[in-house]
């Protein structure tokens, strides 16, 4: 078949999806040339074995997916979420400790700079939390930063 | 779990059969792999074979050359080192020894 410049993308986004995986899980960059290299060649000759009615897609499913060739670790978003989560129940127990340890209440006197820090770090944790709420410890951060910010709220609504 | 099973001693049996697929002549993977997809029980795909390759041309089991193919485009042909042989030779002893004992074992009739 004749490959055109949408097929060619779409054959290097695999390749790239591969050898991505494979770099995340270690692979030494020899092995991930070769692998690529060999991958690249089962698909010019898959093409060619179709014939004219050949598509790249139909190929590319016929091969392992990506993740595949990475060894199967956990999969890396899965990682990164957990130590997310990790990050935003740290962060708002920090600051919320901080603040209540440092300072009687955010901002009452605790300077200028205590109520923009308190809001800056339990913020902070909050999008950490959000991005990571598929896990319990992402989950428990947006709520300790959520209700930090409540009651930072209340406290500055009623004095 | 029977599956599972299967893939881990597919696993397992990978560098073996990669070895003996370069016995004779020199391939590239492509070729290796489907010479070992042919035989229906192993179903070696690219994730086990590729990586298999990679990593015995790295211990220097194997030796990779680029050429051009009959068919036009370049590919890297593999094949078997002095090493390489002295490994297929050793794998192919241990692997009959194996078979050989987990034959006696599992051949009983409970």
């Amino acid at each position: 078949m004749t490959k055109d410049r949408a097929d060619d993308q779409r054959i290097a986004e695999f390749l790239a999806a591969v050898e991505g995986d494979m770099r995340r899980s270690g692979a030494a960059d020899a092995e991930v040339a070769a692998v690529s290299a060999a991958l690249a060649e089962q698909i010019e000759d898959a093409l060619g074995e179709a014939g004219d009615g050949a598509s790249v897609e139909a190929v590319l499913r016929s091969i392992d997916p990506p993740t595949a060739f990475s060894g199967a670790p956990p999969p890396a978003t899965d990682r990164d979420k957990g130590r997310l989560g990790i990050a935003s129940l740290a962060v708002a127990i920090a600051v919320a400790a901080i603040s209540f340890g440092v300072l009687p209440f955010a901002g009452e006197d605790g300077g200028a700079a205590g109520p923009p820090l308190f809001l800056f770090g339990e913020a902070a944790a909050a999008i950490l939390g959000f991005f990571s709420r598929t896990t319990a410890t992402g989950r428990a951060g947006l709520c300790v930063s959520a209700l930090m910010l409540a009651l930072f709220a209340a406290a500055a609504f009623f004095s | 779990m029977t599956e599972k099973w299967l893939q881990q001693t597919r696993k397992g049996l990978a560098e073996l059969c990669v070895l003996a697929a370069l016995r004779g002549e020199e391939a590239y993977g492509y070729a290796i792999l489907k010479k070992l997809s042919a035989a229906g029980s192993l179903s070696f795909t690219e994730s086990t074979v590729y990586p298999v390759l990679a990593r015995l041309a790295e211990e220097g089991d194997v030796v990779m050359r680029e050429a051009q193919s009959p068919d036009g485009p370049v590919r890297r042909y593999y094949r078997l080192t002095a090493k390489g042989r002295r490994r297929l030779a050793a794998l192919q002893a241990n692997w009959r020894a194996l078979r050989d004992d987990v034959d006696a074992h599992v051949g009983e009739e409970p």
